[in-house]
């Protein structure tokens, strides 16, 4: 009965639906401010049906000082990027950069082969090739035809 | 007055415009540590995949800039899994104070990690003056 008051124009309009938007907007807005905006480190996941590759932006991380480890189908990277104390007669006047220790689980989309993983650091960023399991490769199947 | 040059790593940044030539990309202002200490500061800046030949650090009047270029190449004969972080050009600019001798500022890039050295001038260092006693 509410609906059919209101002038034709406006018949499309929902309110709910418009509470609804203004709760996401509020929540977006909320989460913005507490959280952890990403990760450390941030990664790119490429594949193909032989490998995956994970790429990792490690600035300032001493390449002793990174931990890989591949079980089944999840990579772990975990490592500590050096704190640098502020000492006496020092003070930051901004820190930006965190410090610390860090891990981050990467799934990959399928196992992988562990003996043959290679990875390496340049410039600050890590780049790991992991070759997949050969058992779970695709294989191709013949079809015989009459 | 002309830009001044900063070396880096003690090896002249011979082609400034190499810098310049990504335009196309995302510029990002880097995450940055500014330590004060007492002969100067030290500025921490994160630049991952930037290396010495594409890193700028110049100084104008009193205005300390930093840039630099993230090459890696992307690889090719794949498929985008999912991407977080994509490679761009750090750029970022800080007034100094009036008292950092330019002429000793120093930088160097390692892991990805540009940390400008900037000296206080001799003169505004703190001195110890001694007082002695006339008696």
């Amino acid at each position: 009965m509410i609906w059919r008051a209101l002038p034709s124009y406006e018949r499309g309009y929902d309110p709910l639906r418009e509470f609804d938007r203004l709760q996401r907007e509020v929540n977006r807005l909320f989460n913005g401010v507490h959280s952890q905006p990403y990760e450390f480190p941030e990664v790119n996941v490429w594949a193909n049906e032989d490998e995956a590759m994970v790429r990792a932006e490690v600035p300032g991380v001493d390449p002793a000082d990174l931990n890989l480890t591949v079980t089944g189908k999840t990579l772990v990277l975990e490592g500590k990027r050096g704190a640098t104390e502020a000492g006496d007669n020092e003070a930051y006047h901004r820190q930006e950069r965190g410090m610390g220790n860090f891990v981050r689980t990467v799934r990959l989309p399928f196992e992988i082969e562990s003996d043959q993983i290679e990875a390496r650091t340049t410039n600050g960023v890590l780049t790991v090739r992991l070759p997949r399991k050969e058992e779970t490769k695709p294989r191709k199947i013949s079809i015989q035809s009459e | 007055m002309s830009k001044e040059e900063v070396q880096v790593q003690k090896k002249q940044v011979h082609e400034p415009d190499v810098v310049t030539e990504e335009e196309s990309r995302t510029v990002y202002r880097p995450a940055t540590d500014i330590l004060a200490r007492e002969n100067g500061f030290m500025v921490t800046a994160d630049m991952p995949g930037v290396d010495r030949k594409h890193v700028e650090v110049n100084v104008e009047d009193n205005t300390l800039t930093i840039r630099g270029v993230a090459t890696l190449d992307e690889p090719e004969g794949t498929n985008l899994i999912y991407r977080e972080f994509e490679p761009g050009v750090y750029e970022r600019s800080f007034t100094l104070p009036a008292e950092i001798d330019v002429e000793s500022i120093k930088a160097e890039l390692k892991h990805g990690v540009l940390k400008v050295n900037l000296p206080r001038a001799p003169e505004a260092q703190p001195r110890r003056i001694e007082v002695v006693s006339q008696e």
